[in-house]
């Protein structure tokens, strides 16, 4: 994973992100975050993102399904009809962990599915792993820096 | 054999097994009170005399054959003769022609005509009656009146053998009715004291042979005044004209059966007068006199007044009868009505139609009744035990369209014995969606309804064979192995009452199932939105939550150094709190799904399931050195495997926490029930979660199904939500089995769950 490379992160709880932000920052991660808080943020920010340079576009998303406005499934099945943004793993990262929307969430094209801890301790250890995984152990494609 | 329908059966070779074919207008002979001639219908020359003609003292009856008819009367005589013959119609009653003098002894003449010649009986006038004629027509008058003022058939029929006795001074007067079947019942009766009763009693088809039937729907009146008379012959046998025995259909002195005779005098008859009762040209039943103490001549006057009467009776008794039918079929009418009402306004039916003003046994003439609706069995009135009832209407099931009926069931149906010996009769309609939807009327055995006034079981005193069969008692016992096993017949509107209930019944179990498809419609409409509420509103609120716990510990890492005791506590149970309340909502959340979740059953091994909920509890189970039985394998089950683990993880869990044994240990097994319920179910098998934990005390032990109920406080047993055993409640109750427990304070709990539903 490129260090400088931004991560997209789709979130509408201010709290959540800054959670999500202060793990990530914990266990080493240090990309700058870009954040969308509804569906609505996030098309506009897909239809900038072809004028942005390939170090600013993003290499990695955290979604969450409960938005504001358009659900977040929808904007997931958007992601990955986006030129640019189809290839980039997709994590769903939510409160939810009821099996349908598991399900649904893969059949939209998600790498994973999270469903969000309530205590800050399992919160670092899952953003720990996340980490691990993702930035760490596996190959990100490299669509998002060529396209 | 052939020869055997040729041969003519008559008085002379009558039995008792073919009087039913005796030709007894055939006879050839009369009764002595009158002399009969049979002469050429132009000509008037004689050809055939009874043997008892030289009464008239012209020679034998012989010596009159041959000769004119001018050679009995005298000139005046036969010129009143010749008028009143000449009026005479063939093939109608007798006509009283003239009455002449003849030998000193004055004669009643009647003719008729037959077969192309004349009938003349000459009968000795009887005795003058009793009564003057004027009082005669007196009773006559009031009793038309009183018929007339009568309500019912029977009581109408009370009457008019009353006045009939009072204008005859018959000793004995019987109504005496017939059945479709033929067989007869006497419906009234007005009887000298010391007499034997025969009111109620019933007679066989056979009684008054179909021969007889037809003589007496020829005239109105029959008379035998001397039951011990000799026939006396007509000579010769045959006649000239027709070359055949003469046709004795018409006449009222022919001779009469043997049989009769023999029956009457079985009786103790001496005399007897027959009335015969027409509805609408068909013979309806008979009035017979009887006279027990002498012989009883009836002279013309009095006869002429019992015709008249007995035409008058059947014109007001059709009248009375239909107008009794129709008030019949008003009753039904009205409790139909009454019970379609009850019907739209009672959410049961069955209470609809077994309570209130009307129940379904209230109109129709039936002994019990059964409703069988949705697998539910009712009973109303004498009806079989249940389980005949729903053998019987297993049976019915299949052969009801729409209604059917039966009045010999144990031919019909595989009857029980027991049920047997209740009904006889039943009367099926159709009321529900499945075959076995059944509004059913029963009848009993006919017989046993009917009561005879007599002695039924009064030995026959002079030995066996004809005399035993040949009297009242005889004629019961016949009727009652004919009707053996068999009930009233259903009749048309009976049959039309219970379509129309049938049918109204089930216009409103359709109409119900409409309303229940609608409200189940509305009920998994406000459930699916109750569900997308729970997990709305449990996500709003684990957000907060998941901040407030989050900033919580980022305080407490980068604070604690700096507080005090008090104050580290205190973040420490806000903590506490939010992990509480997480899982609170987690409950919420599982509980809410139970409600909507389809359930998949699948093939599913428990022994897995075990394993995984010992997984999920390792870290409760190691911090309790607890101990995880399960004495025998479990077995594979059909069975959602999401909710059956969601069960064993709260029951094993609770025998976990709710723990403060030594040793503590939590048994998982199950026992098979062989045999511990009736053949036609089978039993699933029964599984349980004991453990040797505190117990439950009885009178909690409903109360911890309730949602939120909690015995014990937050904080001892590390807490719980309230929500565990409602969750496994609710995942049985998904799976259609039961849960029930068993609990001694300080020994243990013992909680057992099917996953099946008990079913036939």
């Amino acid at each position: 994973m490129r260090e400088n490379s931004p991560l997209l992160v789709i979130e509408d709880s201010d709290d959540d992100f800054a959670i999500l932000a202060t793990c990530l920052k914990s266990v080493g991660v240090s990309n700058r975050l870009i954040r969308c808080a509804s569906g609505e943020e996030t098309r506009t920010f897909l239809q900038t993102i072809d004028s942005l340079p390939l170090a600013q576009r993003p290499c990695f998303v955290f979604i969450d399904l409960n938005l504001p406005g358009t659900h977040g499934s929808e904007v997931l099945k958007e992601l990955k009809a986006h030129a640019i943004l189809a290839p980039i793993p997709a994590v769903v990262l939510t409160t939810s962990s009821r099996p349908s929307d598991v399900d649904e969430a893969y059949k939209n094209g998600a790498a994973g599915f999270l469903s969000k801890p309530i205590d800050l301790e399992n919160f670092e250890k899952m953003v720990q792993q996340v980490a691990e995984y993702w930035f760490a152990c596996v190959k990100l494609p490299t669509a998002a820096t060529h396209a | 054999m052939s020869s055997a329908p040729e041969q003519r059966v008559t008085a002379k070779n009558v039995t008792l097994e073919n009087c039913d074919r005796e030709q007894i207008q055939y006879s050839n002979a009369v009764q002595p009170h009158a002399v009969l001639l049979v002469i050429d219908k132009n000509s008037h020359v004689i050809l055939q005399a009874s043997a008892n003609a030289h009464q008239l003292e012209r020679g034998t009856a012989r010596d009159l054959i041959g000769r004119p008819l001018q050679d009995i009367f005298d000139t005046e005589q036969y010129s009143r003769f010749a008028e009143s013959a000449a009026k005479l119609k063939p093939a109608a009653a007798p006509r009283h022609l003239f009455s002449a003098s003849v030998a000193g002894e004055v004669r009643d003449v009647f003719g008729h005509c037959i077969d192309g010649c004349m009938i003349l009986e000459l009968e000795r006038q009887g005795p003058h009656v009793d009564l003057a004629q004027s009082q005669l027509y007196r009773e006559l008058r009031s009793g038309i009146a009183q018929l007339n003022a009568s309500t019912t058939v029977v009581e109408f029929l009370e009457e008019a053998v009353h006045v009939i006795a009072k204008c005859t001074g018959f000793e004995r007067v019987m109504a005496y009715r017939f059945h479709p079947d033929g067989s007869g019942e006497v419906v009234a009766e007005t009887v000298h004291k010391g007499l034997e009763r025969y009111l109620g009693l019933h007679y066989p088809a056979a009684d008054i042979p179909k021969p007889a039937r037809r003589l007496f729907s020829l005239t109105w009146l029959r008379h035998l005044p001397d039951v011990s008379y000799q026939p006396i012959p007509i000579i010769p046998e045959i006649n000239s004209a027709s070359n055949d025995t003469v046709d004795l259909s018409y006449a009222f002195s022919r001779s009469v059966s043997a049989m009769y005779t023999e029956y009457l005098k079985n009786m103790g008859v001496k005399a007897t007068l027959v009335l015969t009762l027409f509805k609408a040209d068909k013979l309806w039943g008979l009035i017979s006199c009887m006279h027990h103490s002498a012989p009883r001549h009836l002279n013309i006057e009095v006869r002429g007044i019992c015709e008249m009467l007995a035409q008058t009776i059947s014109l007001l008794m059709s009248a009375k009868e239909d107008a009794e039918f129709a008030s019949y079929r008003a009753a039904l009418s009205a409790c139909l009505e009454r019970l379609t009402n009850q019907l739209a306004l009672r959410p049961s039916i069955v209470e609809a139609l077994t309570t209130g003003d009307a129940t379904l046994l209230d109109a129709i003439d039936a002994c019990g009744a059964a409703i069988l609706l949705d697998s539910e069995v009712t009973l109303l009135g004498r009806t079989p035990v249940k389980k005949d009832v729903e053998r019987l209407a297993d049976q019915i099931a299949i052969k009801v369209q729409n209604t059917w009926s039966s009045d010999m069931l144990t031919t019909d149906c595989e009857l029980t014995e027991r049920a047997a010996t209740l009904i006889s009769g039943v009367l099926a309609t159709r009321i529900g969606h499945t075959e076995t939807d059944l509004l059913l009327w029963f009848r009993p055995e006919y017989r046993e309804t009917v009561s005879w006034a007599g002695d039924p079981s009064k030995p026959v005193v002079r030995g066996l064979g004809r005399e035993a069969r040949l009297n009242p008692n005889g004629s019961f016992d016949v009727w009652r192995s004919e009707v053996r096993a068999r009930a009233k017949p259903w009749l048309d509107c009976e049959i039309d009452f219970a379509s129309k209930l049938g049918r109204g019944i089930l216009e409103v179990v359709i109409e119900r199932a409409r309303t229940f498809a609608k409200l189940n419609q509305d009920l998994s409409r406000s459930n699916r939105e109750l569900e997308e509420f729970v997990y709305t509103a449990s996500h709003d609120l684990k957000t907060p939550l998941r901040g407030i716990a989050s900033y919580a510990q980022i305080l407490q890492r980068s604070a604690n150094a700096r507080l005090d005791e008090p104050n580290r506590d205190r973040i420490e149970n806000i903590l506490k709190l939010t992990k509480r309340m997480d899982s609170v909502i987690e409950g919420l959340l599982r509980y809410s799904e139970l409600g909507h979740a389809s359930l998949t059953r699948e093939d599913v091994d428990l022994n897995e399931v075990c394993q995984h909920v010992q997984e999920m509890l390792a870290v409760e189970i190691q911090r309790k050195g607890a101990e995880l039985r399960i004495p025998r394998a479990l077995p594979r089950v059909q069975c959602d495997v999401r909710w059956v683990e969601q069960i064993l993880l709260n029951l094993i869990g609770n025998g976990l926490k709710y723990n403060d044994n030594e040793r503590p240990w939590v048994e998982i097994g199950y026992q098979n029930r062989p045999g511990t319920t009736p053949a036609r179910r089978v039993a699933p098998p029964v599984f349980y979660v004991r453990d040797n934990g505190i117990g439950i005390a009885q009178e909690n032990t409903g109360a911890i199904f309730r949602l939120f109920h909690r015995l014990h406080s937050q904080d001892t047993f590390g807490g719980g939500t309230g929500l565990g055993l409602s969750i496994v409640a609710r995942a049985v109750e998904r799976h259609e089995g039961r849960l029930w427990l068993e609990s001694e304070v300080g020994t243990g709990t013992t909680f057992f769950f099917t996953l099946s539903a008990e079913t036939k």
